[in-house]
């Protein structure tokens, strides 16, 4: 009947609009909940101590975690802060004459971010050796004026042990030699 | 009914009133003032972040720069791989910079809120030896920004839409409790993995940590650095905010306590230690946790407060009519003092309204509380006197009316300054 289905018509367009509304807000809660988990998985994956289950997880989230930023490391001094003093020491050698660059720590509060960068550059040459080739060059770069030929550069670090509060143990120093590098020179 | 079949029912009601619970807890919806406050504190620390990053601009992260320029791994981008000139560099280093004023006061806030994501991203990965957990944890809470609705609250954003920078929006709440969490997953994973260490355990740890000239700013007294007490109650103290944070954060009634034990916490290591921007990220989680009611409280009090200034500042300079905010100060007016018949011009003597002021403001020295006098005209002096009046004189109000740009640290950039400021090369025979 024409007239009964107009008003029937009118009567449910109003609820079918709402479940859809409904239907859409569902969804979208399931997929922001399916995100949710996966930023919690990745934030308790790369904090928990090495375990078969972060061998297990991490090849997986991976992909995700580095494509977003979301990966993270809470290991600040920790499982113990360094104990021992330290100084990277850069020596370029240019026409028999040595030169050197050091990493002079900044105690102004203000001043203290900016080299924080440098301190995290020189805890990365003291523990990785990755970076130790390319910084060796560009402190190199820095010494040297153009025409100038470098013979051999080193980076060197010095350590002295610090004693256990309340103890007077004898301090340990140390150098070790982190890079080095020779350049041959030929003639014309 | 069978074991069975009860079983199934029960496993079926828990599971439903987890997802009750999981539903109320991430998509209940709030007024985002908590979330327009975070988004301003971390747009202020993005700003400070990029400040910093544009010195030693090319040095760090130029064709030039220090670290290896092998292709990175996978699924790490940075837009300077796509674009990897110094130019196409200084050009990212503004837009970030702009990009971050334009997140404080919530201006077009999605798309400045993406920019400092993609950008922040971008530079970290580009030379990601020179960053720490401070570093990272901004550009966690970058990500966030950008994914939460961050200008629904204390924004112009907001300001075009209703009128007021100080009205917020309703709005489910997910990216918020994400931030929150991550506050605990720090605290935790870092508890966990200290406590592995036989420094934290035996209680030596803090002293070690204040003894390393690389990261020391304000000397701590050998005396105290070198005492087993002082350092075992740091220690354990340290280990014991830190725990008691990550647990205790979620318990209203712990939850001030605690974080302010956190403050009290990081300004020390902030002003002890160089751990460059770690405590002001944490600062920033720590805001998502102020309820909004407080954070209404707060922005309206703010709001009250400029605009007692500026009303001041207004009955100084004579703003002639047609301020494009003013209904706005009626509206509030209205709210705080009741409905006002407004005079006519005609009506209105601008010597009457001077001395209204002058009483207004004498009122206002001998209580503060009166303060609002002195609004009323003066908003009346704004709308009424003539530009050729003779305008009040300024009353000296002893007030911060912001740093002078002088006061500002000057940073030195380029090469020059690398060597001169970080580098310090010492030139001559080893």
């Amino acid at each position: 009947m024409p007239t009964s289905h107009k008003p029937r018509h009118a009567d449910t367009k109003p609820n079918s609009v709402g479940r859809l509304r409904d239907r859409w807000s569902q969804l979208r809660h399931i997929v922001i909940s399916g995100f949710i988990l996966i930023v919690l998985a990745i934030a308790v994956v790369w904090s928990v101590p090495d375990s078969p289950m972060r061998r297990a997880a991490q090849p997986v989230l991976t992909p995700v975690a580095a494509a977003t930023g979301l990966e993270q490391s809470w290991r600040m001094f920790s499982p113990n802060p360094p104990r021992r003093n330290s100084e990277v020491l850069v020596v370029v050698a240019v026409n028999g004459e040595k030169r050197t660059w050091t990493f002079e720590p900044d105690r102004n509060v203000l001043r203290s971010f900016h080299w924080d960068r440098w301190r995290k550059v020189k805890e990365q040459l003291m523990n990785s050796k990755k970076i130790r080739r390319d910084f060796a060059t560009w402190v190199a770069q820095q010494l040297t004026k153009p025409g100038e030929r470098v013979d051999r550069v080193s980076i060197v670090l010095f350590t002295e042990s610090l004693p256990a509060p309340g103890a007077d143990g004898p301090v340990k120093k140390n150098v070790e030699l982190l890079y080095d590098r020779k350049y041959v020179r030929t003639e014309k | 009914m069978s074991p069975a079949s009860t079983a199934v029912s029960g496993i079926r009601e828990h599971a439903a009133s987890f997802v009750q619970k999981w539903r109320e807890f991430f998509f209940t919806p709030q007024p985002t003032y908590t979330l327009g406050l975070v988004r301003i504190a971390f747009g202020l620390l993005a700003l400070m972040w990029s400040i910093e990053v544009g010195q030693d601009l090319y040095d760090r992260f130029g064709a030039t720069r220090f670290v290896p320029k092998t292709s990175s791994p996978d699924y790490l981008w940075s837009i300077f791989q796509l674009f990897p000139s110094d130019d196409a560099l200084m050009l990212g280093w503004i837009v970030l910079m702009a990009a971050s004023v334009a997140l404080i006061v919530g201006w077009h806030t999605r798309i400045a809120a993406i920019l400092v994501f993609v950008l922040i991203m971008s530079f970290e990965r580009q030379n990601p030896w020179i960053f720490n957990g401070g570093d990272a944890l901004i550009r966690l809470e970058a990500l966030f920004i950008a994914l939460a609705p961050s200008g629904a609250a204390l924004s112009l954003d907001e300001r075009r839409r209703t009128g007021s920078f100080f009205s917020a929006q309703e709005r489910e709440i997910w990216v918020l409790r994400l931030i929150q969490i991550q506050l605990s997953v720090i605290y935790l994973s870092t508890v966990i993995a200290k406590l592995r260490g036989e420094t934290w355990q035996n209680g030596t740890a803090v002293s070690y940590a204040l003894r390393l000239k690389d990261i020391q700013l304000i000397p701590v007294p050998e005396s105290l650095v070198g005492s087993p007490l002082f350092s075992q109650t740091l220690t354990w103290g340290t280990l014991l905010i830190e725990a008691g944070i990550a647990i205790l954060v979620w318990n209203r009634r712990w939850r001030l306590p605690v974080l302010l034990a956190g403050v009290v916490l990081h300004l020390s290591i902030t002003l002890t230690l160089a751990i460059g921007f770690f405590s002001f990220a944490m600062f920033v989680l720590y805001l998502a946790f102020v309820p909004p009611e407080r954070a209404e409280a707060f922005a309206k009090g703010v709001q009250r407060r400029l605009l007692s200034l500026r009303g001041r500042g207004e009955g100084e300079t004579a703003e002639p009519a047609g301020f494009d905010d003013a209904p706005e100060l009626d509206e509030v007016d209205q709210a705080e003092f009741g409905p006002e018949p407004e005079p006519a011009v005609s009506e209105v003597d601008p010597d009457e309204i001077r001395s209204a002021l002058a009483a207004a403001r004498g009122s206002e020295h001998r209580a503060g509380e009166h303060r609002t006098g002195e609004h009323r005209a003066s908003r009346r002096l704004r709308v009424h006197l003539p530009d050729s009046a003779p305008r009040p004189e300024p009353v000296p109000d002893g007030r911060d009316h912001g740093a002078p740009a002088h006061a500002l640290p000057e940073y030195p950039t380029g090469r020059h300054a690398l060597v001169g400021a970080a580098g310090s090369p010492r030139l001559g025979d080893t």
